[in-house]
């Protein structure tokens, strides 16, 4: 980010964390190193991408009305405390944030990176199912790296990302949300987000990683396409109202970093059989996949030591489920 | 010096000067990013020279510039990013090393398997959703 944007993301930042309070110009103009013409110039330029500031004498400056739609100042703004200095490209639209990712990549674009869109015209999820991805109200987002390790060593990274993402999300809006097995997060028995994790694999290495997360966030029940009522839902409908987009976005930005971060260096085996019997939706349900022997009905008893699916079957048998499509069975 | 954690040592003994690095990988994720897990037997690749590639080597033998492409990986084969599309290769396409040739799913992580040589695909040795192993022959290619 070139140095004369950091500095607008500092006043910005100054004027959220301000809320309802003023800012003094003089104290910004001074903290900065900027006249007072400039301090004014740059919040012009924030006026232009959806902000409303009030300035009155001799008090400065306050912040009335931000972007409800995703921005990428005030993502970066929310996140200007955090560590985290990767890349954050910004698009309004895009055909698929994980396809974005992978073309930045093989462009040499500096990983790791994050992909993040206000909008996805070919969103997508396992095995090129689409996913529903209108503006403006929820995420869409892809992490970019090049992590450089043993496939068999990424045997439980999709579901430690999702346990990271719950785990984070429960904790600031305490709201009882989950994952089913095994790269969606479930809230009430409806999808509330979907992760895509690709890679390409060569000579024995990961050469490029790419993890995609939507999270549907502000997305009311009316607004979903008839064959999506029933099945999704948003985090507005169980936390009672609209969550700000951007600061969802900057907390994710954190939450994922951190948790790749954390897989990459550490051994996540410990603290991941802490976290998932309290995360997993389908433990003690009973339901119907499709494993490689064909289907199989039985008790979900939660995980082996690969992150595979342990099914007890009404016969007492138990079938280990590598991937694929699991359904509860409701009755 | 595996068992430990040293990554480099040496040794100077009468002007002989020895000395020894472990490959730690890439640094910048901390230094621990390349010791995959101890628990995890049965993802360890079986070496190379089990006979279970004795087909390919044979192959190699009585066909004159025939090679195959190996899964590197234990996994689910799909020949098509989703189910309607078409295949990433058919018989007859021209590839070159970074043609994705499929996409193999290994413990929900979608790997996309580039070819690594180029040539013809003469042979798709496998079906979509059949489950390959580390090693298994996924296409016969002649070389260019």
């Amino acid at each position: 980010m070139p140095g004369s944007d950091r500095k607008t993301i500092t006043i910005l930042k100054a004027l959220l964390e301000a809320e309802d309070g003023f800012v003094s110009g003089n104290r910004l103009a001074n903290e900065l190193g900027l006249s007072r013409v400039s301090i004014w110039s740059r919040m012009e330029k924030l006026r232009d991408q959806g902000f409303e500031f009030e300035a009155v004498t001799r008090k400065g400056y306050r912040i009335v009305k931000k972007p409800e739609a995703l921005s990428s100042w005030l993502t970066r703004a929310y996140l200007e405390d955090s560590t985290i200095d990767y890349e954050l490209v910004f698009l309004s639209s895009i055909d698929s944030t994980n396809d974005h990712a992978t073309r930045l990549l093989a462009n040499d674009f500096e990983a790791p990176f994050f992909v993040i869109a206000n909008e996805q015209t070919l969103g997508r999820g396992r095995m090129g199912r689409q996913w529903y991805s209108p503006p403006s109200y929820n995420l869409y987002l892809s992490f970019a790296s090049t992590p450089n390790v043993r496939p068999d060593r990424m045997q439980l990274f999709t579901l430690w990302m999702g346990a990271c993402i719950a785990q984070h999300l429960r904790n600031r809006l305490n709201l009882d949300i989950g994952i089913k097995w095994p790269n969606d997060l479930y809230f009430d028995q409806k999808k509330l987000a979907g992760m895509l994790t690709e890679a390409r694999v060569d000579a024995d290495s990961i050469r490029e990683l790419v993890f995609g997360l939507g999270l549907n966030v502000n997305q009311v029940q009316d607004d979903w396409p008839a064959d999506l009522k029933q099945s999704a839902i948003s985090l507005r409908e169980p936390y009672g109202r609209k969550l700000d987009l951007n600061r969802m976005a900057a907390q994710l930005v954190s939450a994922i970093s951190t948790g790749y971060e954390t897989f990459i260096s550490d051994n996540i085996r410990n603290d991941f059989e802490d976290l998932w019997p309290q995360l997993d939706v389908l433990q003690g349900q009973f339901i119907e996949a499709e494993s490689r022997d064909g289907p199989v009905e039985g008790i979900a008893s939660g995980l082996d030591n690969h992150g595979s699916l342990i099914v007890k079957t009404n016969k007492g048998k138990l079938v280990t489920l590598n991937s694929g499509e699991v359904h509860l069975k409701r009755f | 010096m595996k068992r430990s954690s040293l990554t480099e040592f040496e040794i100077e003994e009468e002007g002989l000067k020895l000395r020894i690095c472990r490959n730690t990988e890439k640094s910048g994720n901390g230094g621990q990013a390349a010791i995959p897990y101890q628990t995890v037997p049965a993802f360890v690749p079986p070496p190379t020279e089990e006979p279970k590639t004795t087909e390919p080597t044979k192959t190699k033998e009585q066909e004159e510039g025939m090679v195959v492409i190996n899964s590197p990986i234990v996994g689910t084969f799909y020949s098509s990013p989703s189910p309607e599309s078409p295949s990433f290769v058919k018989e007859g396409d021209t590839i070159s090393s970074d043609t994705i040739v499929c996409i193999i799913e290994a413990m929900k992580v979608m790997n996309e398997i580039p070819a690594e040589l180029s040539g013809t695909i003469t042979q798709v040795l496998i079906e979509n959703g059949d489950t390959v192993e580390y090693g298994q022959p996924l296409f016969k290619v002649k070389q260019s």
